[in-house]
């Protein structure tokens, strides 16, 4: 069979034909006469024109002015378009899912127009042959291309397996883009984790994280030393570009620390699980949402804790290597087809979706006391010197009539400033509590914290955590009346119940946290 | 003098009359050997052994719906079928006891056009078209926005197995200016198949390819039309509609069932579009039906932007446009 024409051809940027990239001067007029303002085109959205002009760029209502010149969109016509560039692992299959779903909802058909894989649009239009509302453009690469497309303003929206770096928060800031770290300028439209893979016929069920790092740094060759048998190990990790290598290089290998030579870099996720499954040699950095036909492997402590990653315990985050899929959104305003689907791509409705595609969504869970039986036991087991059977008893007394959320909140490291999966917890139990979800219960906020130094210190830092996350979730339900809220307690328990090993950096990040608790 | 005939098991009663009027006029026991050309239309899977799993509501249409065929004049001239395609008795003894009425049709041929469904085992369907008057005549099937093209035989005559998309399975077809509908029959089995559907309208080059639980291209597990009805593969893939025809309506659907003689993991599907002298430079058409979360099969409108015409005998593979199939553990 001839296989030749692969995925990616002549990367045809046959979509790519949004304003950005068209920018040519016209003159906008006031229906009225008197005013006219002659500048480049930047955007038309349907409603506004965004115009680069002496003054700095403007958006000027269409309803209001008249445009000339040869750039003058088609006004009858005009479909809004909504370009998105940046990670495999987003554009592959979540977001077709979701805007598939998006139009369904919405009385649409949908075409989806191919050139390949990575280079593809979406059509919606009105049933029965009506006309088009809207399109989204589609070009895959990484997330270092989509960040870069969103800074050229070659694309509307950046879809990132990581956060936007100080270079290109930089870069936007000296740019028309502005601050990408600013409110509202990203969210996280699903969650995933970083997961190490084997084939089905390989023995090993856990590794410790300074293990992978000795792997992948070639001090470790050969399987004899995890699993006893003799054989050598074979590696496999996403390219350079991909956010998902990057993840792991800050997070797991450390900064100095140089990779083996021989590992096998591949394009996708699905890329990865597929050749680790088919080699018992292989061990490779995967997805959990692209897990294929290998087996995840648990990540270990030193001192004997082992987490796998599953639903509950990355929306917890009691997983270490979680990873959130971002979005990065323009400075300017999205077409309204274009912020209709990022309201749905947040709302409840979409949660099924993502879980269908084998993403972990936002949606709060709540895990009944009956299911936390072993982080009970690990807390009489690790009970001694500092944490007292009285310490228990209290533990016991407080969360036994409750039921624990899977939102829990943790902190960057060594600083008070909450992670990005956190802040978007802050933002949805805020619009939560808008909502009313949890009218009539409490939410009680219960600090932990890892167990270096003294354990009455640790019960003062974890109380003063519960007491930020508190603060800040009441913040942003600023909807709500006060008298309207739920009560909002707090409790502390310092280190009485840890998750993870202290003796690691990442088990200490693990066990600094503030679990949110409904009674 | 054709007209529009709804078989369902409310007009059971009333069809029922009619047919069983025809039955008795030629009545014969070789009652489905029309089944026998079945396999020409048909993907491997078509002779896999077939169980009448029809509840005792759609046996009624199922009895009726033979009718034509009984009545007509060449049922002794068609291959005769494997034992496992003959319908079980259920339709047996009201048939033997109306033979007995004397016959009064024989001299008339009944033009009257007919579409009859069969639930199978494997949550498939026979589908069955008889239109006596209408030989090698081009017939369009559609089942739950669905279609292909068929050709008649030269007696007027289609059948083919056809996966069942819904669990209350109904099919209609177009024959000329005619509309003819059949069920909706019970599909039992339906919620134990995940299945993926390809369609398109004439020379497009598309084929399914799926890569069951980790295999790869030309391995074991490797499945697609074209495959052999032995070896490991799990699932099959369908292939409906005839391909000769001009601008011929087509599909291939992909079925798997969901316990895989109780293996989990992921099922990857490749869409392959060969780039032919009747594709290269131009947009092909087509639909991917997929399961929506609610459980039935969304539709979205495909245009692929075939590769120009220097690259005819290339194919062009496509790993994102259906969505992979996941079995989980139980």
């Amino acid at each position: 069979m001839n296989h030749c024409r692969a995925a990616a051809s002549a990367a045809l940027f046959l979509f790519f034909t949004s304003f950005g990239a068209l920018a040519e001067t016209v003159t906008l007029s006031s229906q009225t006469g008197g005013f006219a303002m002659r500048g480049t085109l930047m955007g038309y959205d349907g409603e506004f024109y965004r115009l680069d002009t002496e003054h700095g760029v403007l958006s000027l209502d269409a309803a209001r002015v008249e445009c000339s010149g040869a750039g003058c969109p088609d006004l009858d016509g005009f479909v809004p378009v909504v370009t998105f560039s940046g990670a495999r692992a987003l554009g592959e299959t979540l977001l077709p899912a979701l805007i598939e779903t998006f139009a369904s909802r919405n009385g649409y058909s949908v075409t989806r127009d191919v050139v390949d894989d990575l280079t593809f649009s979406y059509e919606l239009a009105e049933r029965s042959g009506g006309s088009a509302v809207g399109r989204f453009d589609f070009r895959l690469t990484s997330s270092d291309e989509g960040m870069a497309d969103l800074l050229a303003e070659v694309a509307d929206i950046a879809l990132s397996l990581r956060e936007a770096t100080g270079a290109e928060i930089a870069a936007g800031r000296g740019s028309l883009l502005g601050d990408l770290n600013g409110r509202g300028r990203s969210r996280i439209i699903a969650l995933d984790g970083i997961v190490p893979l084997v084939s089905v016929g390989n023995p090993l069920a856990e590794i410790g994280l300074s293990q992978l790092r000795s792997i992948f740094a070639g001090e470790i060759a050969d399987w004899s030393e995890l699993t006893g048998l003799e054989q050598p190990i074979t590696l496999h990790l996403r390219d350079d570009a991909s956010g998902q290598a990057q993840a792991f290089l800050t997070r797991v290998m450390g900064r100095e620390t140089a990779l083996a030579e021989g590992i096998t870099r591949h394009d996708s996720n699905a890329a990865i699980a597929d050749a680790v499954a088919r080699d018992p040699g292989a061990l490779g950095i995967g997805s959990y949402s692209e897990m294929g036909n290998a087996m995840p492997v648990a990540l270990k402590g030193p001192c004997g804790f082992a987490s796998v990653a599953s639903e509950t315990s990355l929306k917890t985050e009691d997983y270490p290597l979680t990873a959130p899929l971002f979005a990065y959104l323009p400075n300017y305003r999205l077409p309204q087809i274009g912020r209709r689907f990022l309201a749905y791509m947040n709302s409840p409705a979409a949660q099924p979706v993502i879980r269908r595609a084998g993403f972990v969504d936002q949606f709060p869970r709540a895990i009944p006391l009956d299911a936390q039986g072993h982080r009970f036991a690990t807390a009489i087991a690790r009970a001694g010197d500092e944490i007292g059977l009285s310490d228990l008893q209290r533990l016991v007394r407080v969360l036994s009539n409750m039921t624990r959320l899977t939102l829990t909140f943790r902190f960057e490291d060594g600083a008070a400033q909450l992670d990005p999966q956190s802040r978007s917890n802050i933002a949805l139990l805020g619009e939560a509590l808008e909502r009313g979800v949890f009218d009539d219960r409490a939410l009680v906020f219960v600090g932990f914290s890892d167990g270096l130094g003294p354990a009455g210190l640790n019960r003062r830092l974890s109380r003063e955590r519960a007491r930020t996350v508190r603060d800040a979730v009441r913040r942003a339900s600023h909807g709500a009346s006060d008298a309207a809220l739920p009560e909002l307690e707090i409790e502390a328990f310092g280190e009485a119940m840890p998750m993870a090993c202290d003796e690691t950096e990442w088990g200490r990040g693990v066990n600094r946290r503030v679990e949110v608790w409904l009674r | 003098m054709q007209k529009l005939t709804i078989f369902s098991p409310r007009t059971a009663a009333v069809a029922a009359v009619v047919a069983l009027g025809v039955l008795a006029a030629g009545g014969t026991v070789a009652l489905r050997s029309h089944l026998g050309e079945a396999a020409s239309g048909l993907a491997h899977g078509a002779a896999r052994p077939a169980t009448e799993i029809a509840t005792r509501g759609e046996s009624a249409a199922l009895r009726f719906s033979v009718a034509p065929l009984a009545g007509g004049m060449r049922a002794g001239a068609l291959p005769h079928p494997p034992a496992e395609m003959l319908v079980p008795a259920l339709a047996a003894p009201p048939l033997r006891a109306l033979s007995a009425r004397p016959a009064r049709m024989e001299a008339a041929t009944d033009c009257r056009a007919h579409l009859a469904l069969e639930a199978l085992a494997g949550a498939r369907m026979a589908v069955t078209v008889t239109a006596p008057c209408n030989g090698k005549a081009r017939i369009e099937v559609m089942h739950e926005g669905i279609t292909f093209t068929q050709e008649l035989s030269a007696a007027g005559d289609w059948t083919g197995i056809v996966p069942a998309l819904s669990p209350r399975a109904s099919v209609t077809a177009r024959l000329g200016e005619q509309a003819l509908s059949a069920g909706p029959i019970t599909i039992l089995d339906h919620a134990d198949y995940e299945r993926v559907v390809l369609a398109w309208d004439g020379q497009t080059g598309l084929q399914i390819h799926a890569l069951e639980f980790g295999a790869g291209y030309g391995t074991a597990g490797h499945v697609s039309a074209a495959s052999s009805d032995e070896g490991a593969a799990s699932g099959s893939v369908f292939r409906l509609g005839a391909s000769h025809l001009a601008n011929a309506a087509q599909a291939e659907i992909y079925s798997l069932p969901k316990d895989a003689a109780a293996r989990r993991g992921t099922v990857r599907l490749v869409v392959e579009a060969e780039v032919t002298p009747y594709s290269c430079g131009r947009m092909v058409h087509g639909t991917a039906f997929q399961p929506a979360p609610d459980g039935t099969l969304g539709a979205t409108e495909l245009r692929l932007h075939m590769p120009e015409c220097n690259e005819v005998g290339d194919i062009l593979i496509l790993k994102n446009l259906l969505r992979d199939v996941k079995i989980a553990a139980n």
